[in-house]
């Protein structure tokens, strides 16, 4: 199968014979001694910080669930509320005609 | 068994110890990993960021989330994904990709991508060290997952599953992410080879 990628396999090809990298892999004088010694500082509050994050996060979500069911319980009467007060206040008609009926012997 | 040989490393007795709050099995366990922590970083290493302040943040997370690690996967595999995904957030961070331009290779590295684009030879005249460099400048214009994907098998020759593995992403995942790097190189070189020969 002839491949779309002809240039960057070849291109990789040649890559791939550079000499590996001959660095040191070995920790720092002095690195390991400072990472453990960080580590064990931070780690009589990790559990705790990790234990309210998590418990941060529900929080959230729970009190997101709960703003949800509250608007949907409450939808509708304040639509119909919201709906009552445009027709009795921002409608000049509804006005006009209430105060005649109410006027007429 | 000689006297000389050096003591096998006790990975279980020393996470025992570790999570015990014993810092010098922490100190050991760092000493013990450090090795492929700092082949990660360094195959990964985002511009101007220190290897060793990377690979110091690797650790720190790598003991807060200690108590998140049930054995599931074998322990190496479990700190080299935390590496992973700490190279490819900073990475990310960065946000902006240098953009490549000729002008902006070396002479050697100009002369290999030249060969490339104008030889079907599959032996490439000129400087290993050049391609690989001109490589990691190809690597720079991809995201940085596509990146560590196509890096991990094309340029490593790991497996699907090595890389698996490695990053914790499922073989589709992998195949979608190197087909996607393969096409964005594929349009570098042919947006090269177009302004080469203009």
């Amino acid at each position: 199968m002839k491949s779309d990628h002809t240039e960057w396999l070849r291109l990789v090809a040649a890559a791939r014979r550079a000499p590996a990298d001959s660095r040191d892999a070995a920790a720092p004088h002095g690195f390991s001694t400072r990472v453990a010694a960080l580590a064990m500082a931070g780690g009589a509050e990790g559990p705790l910080a990790a234990l309210l994050e998590r418990l941060s996060l529900r929080a959230v979500g729970v009190a997101g669930l709960l703003a949800a069911a509250s608007v949907a319980a409450n939808l509708s009467p304040v639509l119909q509320a919201f709906e009552d007060d445009v027709l009795a206040v921002q409608d000049p008609v509804v006005e006009v005609l209430a105060f005649d009926l109410s006027s007429s012997p | 068994m000689s006297s000389a040989d050096p003591e096998p490393f006790d990975l279980a007795l020393c996470l025992e110890r570790v999570r015990g709050r014993d810092q010098l099995a922490a100190k050991a366990l760092v000493e013990h990993l450090h090795p492929m922590v700092i082949r990660i970083v360094r195959a990964r290493l985002p511009r101007r960021v220190a290897e060793e302040d990377l690979s110091q943040e690797i650790f720190l997370k790598m003991f807060t989330r200690l108590d998140q690690y049930h054995g599931a996967v074998p322990f190496s595999h479990w700190v080299s994904r935390i590496a992973v995904t700490t190279c490819i957030d900073h990475l990310r961070s960065q946000q902006r990709r240098p953009e490549f331009r000729w002008a902006d290779l070396s002479e050697t590295e100009a002369d290999v991508l030249d060969a490339v684009l104008t030889s079907d030879s599959d032996q490439l005249p000129g400087d290993a060290v050049a391609a690989h460099e001109l490589v990691q400048k190809l690597l720079d214009q991809l995201k940085p997952e596509d990146r560590l994907v196509i890096q991990l098998l094309d340029l490593e020759q790991k497996t699907i599953a090595e890389i698996h593995a490695i990053t914790g992403w499922n073989s589709s995942l992998i195949k979608v992410r190197a087909f996607r790097a393969r096409r964005k190189l594929q349009k570098l070189f042919v947006e090269l080879e177009r302004r080469e020969r203009s």
